[in-house]
């Protein structure tokens, strides 16, 4: 049995992060609906699990739950991600980054990483957006770090792509 | 020598390299240039996500619902929930946020190996008359938790812990599918895989994260418990 003072305890550590594991679950191509479902069945879980939770890493032991009942889902549906999704053709070499102020609206941002695999959209937004480690994101996806760091970096380059192809309405500073 | 900003800018550089890239950054201003790019890149990808709107209140009674635990609510909180009660806002939401307008309650967690001990304790507990659903073809009972106002009852199902949430109340049908069963008419809220049925004049949620699983399991109770509706 549950104690009130454990239950307490759960909402007052896990209220926190609330807003972090809905975003996570809206890179993992879910609806704004499906995500509130998705966190709130982590929500169960975890607090079913509460009590053997040894207290390190809370972000990284929630958003690993949320990501196995993603993939339980997904799973079913027969629809897992594929890293061999990967489209290749849209990476390039040379200069990348360079002379260019990146002033991009959010909405537009937004709409591009929702458009990446979800492998790519979950390494960008565990890492550039949460601010996990690559040891504490390497964990949650339960793949080595360097898998991690080819993620993030792909998913970067594909993302800057794709903003750029956007040139219309992407504002480039060229200093 | 071509450097890779991403691996510089995440510390991903061996000694070597990172020396080599502090170099090129003191005396290359295209270095230079490219590093504060990715940066601002990155910043401005951070701060669209972080952007995204988050439905905070929601998630917050969420997990009220989940803990089954909460103080006494504000007037404002009253009054929101009055307000959607009038509109009739979504039915999960009522579903789930009137349990958190009962009173102090606690929810508390137990495991019955006796059939129909379950039904008896969640009854007590919820001050529901909850019938007996702990016996489902679909799949295996595991726990019950409740509290006032509602219980939950877990099974085990191809492998998967599904929920069945049980209340007072009505499934609303605005913003839902209906899905014909052999056991009845059940309704699942666009975007969700979480289905709701009435039975026995109380509310039933199953909630899994397989609609096809839920849907089972809801046909099991209908076929129990029924007629739904």
């Amino acid at each position: 049995m549950r104690t009130p003072n454990r239950a307490r305890e759960f909402e007052r550590t896990v209220k926190g992060e609330l807003a972090v594991l809905y975003r996570v679950a809206r890179r993992m191509g879910v609806s704004a609906e499906q995500a509130e479902d998705l966190v709130q069945i982590t929500l169960v879980k975890a607090f079913q699990a509460w009590d053997s939770f040894d207290g390190r890493y809370l972000r990284s032991w929630l958003i690993r739950i949320l990501r196995n009942e993603r993939l339980m889902a997904l799973r079913s549906e027969h629809s897992e991600s594929s890293i061999e999704d990967t489209p290749d053709a849209e990476l390039c070499d040379g200069p990348f980054w360079d002379e260019v102020s990146w002033k991009l609206e959010a909405e537009r941002v937004l709409v591009e990483l929702d458009r990446l695999p979800d492998i790519y959209q979950l390494a960008i937004q565990l890492i550039d957006v949460e601010q996990l480690t690559y040891e504490e994101a390497a964990r949650v996806l339960e793949v080595p770090i360097g898998t991690v760091r080819s993620r993030l970096f792909r998913g970067r380059e594909m993302l800057r792509n794709r903003l750029q192809g956007t040139s219309g309405t992407l504002e480039q500073v060229h200093s | 020598m071509r450097i890779d900003w991403q691996m510089y800018e995440d510390g991903q550089l061996g000694p070597e390299e990172m020396r080599e890239a502090d170099d090129a950054l003191r005396f290359d201003s295209g270095a230079r240039k490219e590093l504060e790019g990715l940066r601002s890149f990155r910043k401005s990808v951070r701060e669209a996500a972080l952007r995204e709107r988050v439905p905070q209140r929601s998630l917050e009674r969420r997990l009220d619902m989940v803990v089954g635990q909460t103080a006494r609510p504000s007037g404002r909180v009253r009054l929101a929930y009055g307000a959607a009660a009038v509109c009739a806002l979504t039915f999960a939401f009522l579903a789930l946020n009137r349990f958190v307008l009962t009173d102090d309650t606690v929810e508390v967690r137990e495991q019955f190996d006796d059939v129909g001990a379950a039904a008896d304790w969640a009854s007590d507990r919820s001050h529901i008359e909850i019938p007996d659903i702990q016996k489902l073809a679909v799949g295996q009972f595991g726990s019950v938790h409740a509290a006032s106002g509602w219980a939950c009852f877990d099974y085990a199902v191809d492998g998967e812990t599904v929920h069945v949430l049980v209340s007072q109340g009505v499934a609303r049908k605005t913003g839902c599918h209906s899905v014909s069963t052999k056991a009845g008419v059940v309704y699942v809220q666009v975007g969700s895989s979480n289905v709701r049925l009435n039975l026995r004049g109380l509310l039933f949620v199953v909630m899994g994260t397989n609609l096809d699983r839920n849907i089972s399991v809801a046909e099991s109770l209908g076929a129990q418990l029924g007629p739904i509706g």
